[in-house]
């Protein structure tokens, strides 16, 4: 059955192209020669170390941190720093970081409405009706009208998603959504994702979640010291890892 | 005590109608000054902090030019040599103006300026003391550079800022005496009149210091009263006083609430 879906997606066009990338902070390279095609309609989970470099990869994504060297393409569009109009890739682009990021000072729906409205110009009348239904969707409606500060992190984190998807992106980036949660609060934001997946949304997410990476990944793409060193579906990879490293690894997130 | 300020004066009113128009005066410096300083503090610390090397330049010289003039100077240089090195049609038509407001325009766009330069410090330390994940939560929604400064960056700063801009009230309307020097006839002006005219100086400047004191109060009441305003529901209270400013503040870990949200 997993089988199955990787070759599905493979056989997509790819929407989101990294070749050959290199990133460097000074003289530290996080990202060496990494290479990564998603295919629409694919979900990848992205694994590995602390450092080693999976948010630098994600983040180059949606072009938050300027890769050095080799290419990026997202949605057709190659990502460089003459890029003119680097929004508007960005708007097809959604992104959840691990924390939340809200606008503190805005309301949720306010958070919602903020770039359909002034970066997609629709009206303030349709942003609401969309927000709201969005809300709905990650089951928070009832608050739409609070502020971030009042609500739990597993709300928040519900919010800092709907909120991303108010901009109908076409691919989905996730930063670890549910590392800096309370256990019990974890489950609420996963199940939202699995349902963002199943509803066909082309996703990349970091995450340790090995549950949710079973469940809704096509690929699971391991990251160690800068390089992707392995990729493969979820049950093999999980079962059956090939390098040492991932071994190494996954035993650590077992325990 | 305070008798002397109810006889008549030799021009058939009362020396407190001298302390009233003075402290009309200062009033209207005060006020006046205080937006042409927020207008263009906001707009130079927001300039401060961008990436364009040239508005950036362009800004850090102007704080530190009018930062550091001391506000005496700064007087003398609107009202005596400004008309001077304009060329002579305009230092003419500068001189032709009559005389408070002679006096007047000069002293606002002194206290203006001046208040403006470290008003655009405060601003500056607020936008630096947000979490770098807000803007780039912003940039991750397609939000260029002035969509996010006018709906993500600024509305928090200011919010930050507010007891630092406390100090700054209090700052601009002292700072309005200083323009007696150049012949406004505001509240420290009105008081050494009286105190002159009727040789009661302590009575003179005694009404004077109450007078400023209450306004003092006024101002930090108003400040307190907009810092309640506008505070972000759910977010801890920040402790409000005159004196303290964001670096102080930082410090103690008292960031307003607010930005705990965001971690
Ligand atoms: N802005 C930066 N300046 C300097 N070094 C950085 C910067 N951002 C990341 N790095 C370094 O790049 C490496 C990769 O960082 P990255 O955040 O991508 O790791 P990660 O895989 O996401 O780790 P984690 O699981 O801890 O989030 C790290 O060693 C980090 O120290
Ligand atoms: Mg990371």
């Amino acid at each position: 059955m997993p089988q199955e879906t990787v070759s599905d997606a493979a056989a997509a066009p790819s929407i989101v192209i990294v070749e050959n990338v290199m990133k460097r902070f000074g003289a530290f390279t996080a990202l060496n020669d990494v290479n990564l095609a998603v295919g629409k309609g694919e979900k990848i989970v992205v694994c590995g170390p602390s450092g080693s470099g999976k948010s630098t990869l994600i983040r180059c994504i949606n072009h938050i941190e300027k890769h050095d060297g080799g290419r990026i393409i997202v949605d057709g569009v190659e990502l460089s720093h003459r890029l003119a109009d680097i929004n508007s890739v960005r708007c097809e682009v959604g992104m959840v970081f691990q924390s939340f990021n809200l606008f503190p000072h805005l309301t949720v729906a306010e958070n919602c409405m903020l770039a359909p409205m002034k970066v997609r110009g629709i009206s303030q009348v349709e942003a609401r009706d969309r927000a709201l239904g969005l809300l709905r969707k990650v089951r928070i409606h009832d608050q739409a009208d609070k502020y971030p500060a009042q609500l739990s992190g597993g709300q928040q984190q519900r919010v800092a998603i709907a909120r991303a998807l108010c901009m109908q992106p076409k691919i989905m980036l996730f930063d670890e959504p549910t590392s800096a949660l309370d256990p019990e609060m974890v489950k609420e934001v996963l199940d939202t994702m699995v349902e963002l997946a199943r509803e066909g949304m082309t996703m990349v997410c970091v995450t340790h979640e090995m549950g949710f990476a079973r469940e809704v990944a096509d690929r699971v793409v391991f990251m160690d010291r800068g390089c992707i060193i392995e990729q493969a579906d979820p049950e093999t990879f999980f079962r059956a890892p090939r390098t040492e490293r991932a071994k190494g690894f996954l035993s650590q997130i077992i325990h | 005590m305070f008798g002397v300020l109810f006889e008549q004066t030799a021009d058939g009113q009362r020396y407190i109608d001298w302390l009233l128009s003075g402290l009309g005066w200062t009033l209207a410096l005060a006020f006046f000054g205080w937006w042409i300083a927020f207008g263009i503090g906001v707009i130079v610390g927001v300039g401060r902090t961008v990436q364009n090397r040239f508005f950036s330049v362009l800004a850090r010289l102007y704080v530190e030019i009018f930062r550091n003039i001391p506000v005496l100077v700064q007087m003398f240089l609107w009202y005596f040599v400004l008309p001077e090195v304009v060329p002579s049609a305009l230092g003419d038509a500068i001189k032709q103006i009559p005389p408070p407001w002679a006096s007047f325009f000069p002293a606002l766009l002194c206290l203006g300026l001046y208040t403006a330069a470290r008003i655009a410090e405060q601003v500056r330390a607020g936008i630096e003391a947000l979490p770098r994940g807000q803007i780039e939560a912003a940039s991750a929604l397609g939000l260029g550079g002035y969509l996010t400064y006018r709906y993500v960056i600024v509305p928090q700063a200011l919010r930050l800022i507010v007891p630092s801009l406390t100090s700054e009230v209090m700052g601009i309307y002292k700072n309005t005496s200083v323009a007696l020097t150049i012949g406004l006839m505001e509240l420290t002006a009105q008081a050494r009149q009286i105190s002159e005219a009727t040789f009661q100086t302590f009575s003179a400047f005694g009404a004077a210091t109450i007078i400023y004191l209450c306004l003092a109060l006024i101002a930090y009441q108003a400040m307190t009263f907009i810092d309640k305003a506008v505070r972000i529901p759910g977010s801890s209270p920040v402790k409000l006083t005159p004196d303290q400013d964001l670096a102080a503040d930082m410090q103690q870990g008292t960031l307003p609430g607010a930005m705990e949200a965001v971690k």
